[in-house]
């Protein structure tokens, strides 16, 4: 069994195992980095820290419509580096089974199949769930993805 | 800097801002590329090299020059000035009998060179804050002048607390801060009796 914080963004709802998650909180105050590409938000003071806040949606290009009222950030560290997921709407928090989950559809974005370790069927929903260091692994330093 | 931004060459790193705001740092010298200019250490320096050197060579330093309760000015390194804010006065609190300041995280006593001077209840109120370790003040300021690179030569001491004495800056006789007054408490604004 795992911890899954779940949360939805673009109409999709995801999941990412709790033990990466430290923070949720709402967006406030971020500052945007011209030149830094639409998978970043921004980046913001969390307590002293200087997290970088990633756009989930832009980050996985998901085309769905936004919704544009509520801005959730999950706050998750990766290395020395704090980083913040920005979602539209955060849920609780589930237990599921791993032998439940069920490997991506193969329909599935080339994108967000590389960020997700798997599917969960529940009710009426399909979650798709997140690796956290495949999520982060974009851009310029995914060479260095190694270290 | 992010390990996601650090390719981007025109920001060199960010930094958090007094009231808590990240705010990106911007390297100059990439900034001046598309514009054609050599970085200043390389072409500028060699057509201002004979006006520089002379200063360089007698170790010159930052001094913040500014003005407080009186028209003189006064100058302090800027070295030691941790920062330069402007409080809003609502913010002004008065505990134990003296004016205190909510600031970040901490309360930051209000100091000033003339301890009857009327404490400001509204609008905006420029302050140096002085800070050693993990102390820090607030020193009650009524306008920044400018920045100059001098020499400090102190020559003559002073006797007035809160000066160490007096120096020319830009050929002006200027009242040098003495921070370690401050620091140690003295110049804290009281109620008047």
């Amino acid at each position: 069994m795992t911890d899954y914080i779940t949360f939805t963004t673009a109409g999709q709802l995801f999941g990412l195992p709790i033990e990466h998650v430290q923070d949720v909180f709402t967006l406030a105050n971020i500052t945007c980095v011209p030149l830094a590409g639409r998978e970043i938000a921004g980046v913001l003071n969390l307590r002293g820290r200087i997290v970088t806040v990633i756009d989930l949606a832009n980050r996985l290009q998901l085309d769905a419509p936004r919704d544009a009222t509520a801005h959730m950030v999950i706050g998750i560290e990766r290395g020395a580096e704090s980083f913040g997921i920005l979602v539209d709407r955060v849920g609780e928090v589930l237990s599921l089974a791993d032998r439940d989950r069920e490997p991506a559809p193969v329909n599935l974005d080339r994108t967000l199949n590389a960020a997700a370790i798997g599917v969960f069927r529940l009710d009426e929903k399909i979650l798709v769930a997140l690796d956290a260091d495949r999520m982060l692994d974009f851009g310029s330093s995914r060479s260095s993805a190694a270290q | 800097m992010s390990s996601k931004l650090r390719h981007i060459a025109i920001f060199s790193g960010m930094t958090i801002l007094g009231d808590g705001s990240v705010i990106m740092v911007i390297d100059p010298n990439v900034l001046a590329q598309p514009l054609g200019r050599a970085a200043p250490s390389q072409s500028e320096a060699s057509t201002h090299t004979a006006e520089r050197e002379p200063k360089s060579r007698q170790n010159t330093i930052s001094l913040l020059i500014f003005r407080a309760t009186s028209d003189r000015p006064k100058a302090v390194p800027l070295s030691l000035v941790s920062r330069i804010e402007e409080i809003d006065c609502r913010n002004i609190a008065i505990a134990d009998g003296r004016y205190i300041v909510k600031y970040r995280d901490a309360l930051l006593p209000l100091l000033s060179f003339d301890m009857q001077v009327q404490v400001k209840r509204e609008g905006a109120q420029p302050i140096l804050v002085l800070s050693e370790q993990n102390r820090s003040v607030g020193l009650l300021i009524d306008e920044i002048v400018d920045l100059a690179e001098e020499k400090l030569d102190v020559k003559i001491t002073g006797d007035q607390p809160g000066i160490l004495g007096y120096a020319l800056v830009r050929g002006i006789t200027t009242e040098i801060l003495d921070v370690e007054f401050f620091l140690a408490g003295n110049g804290s604004l009281g109620r008047a009796a």
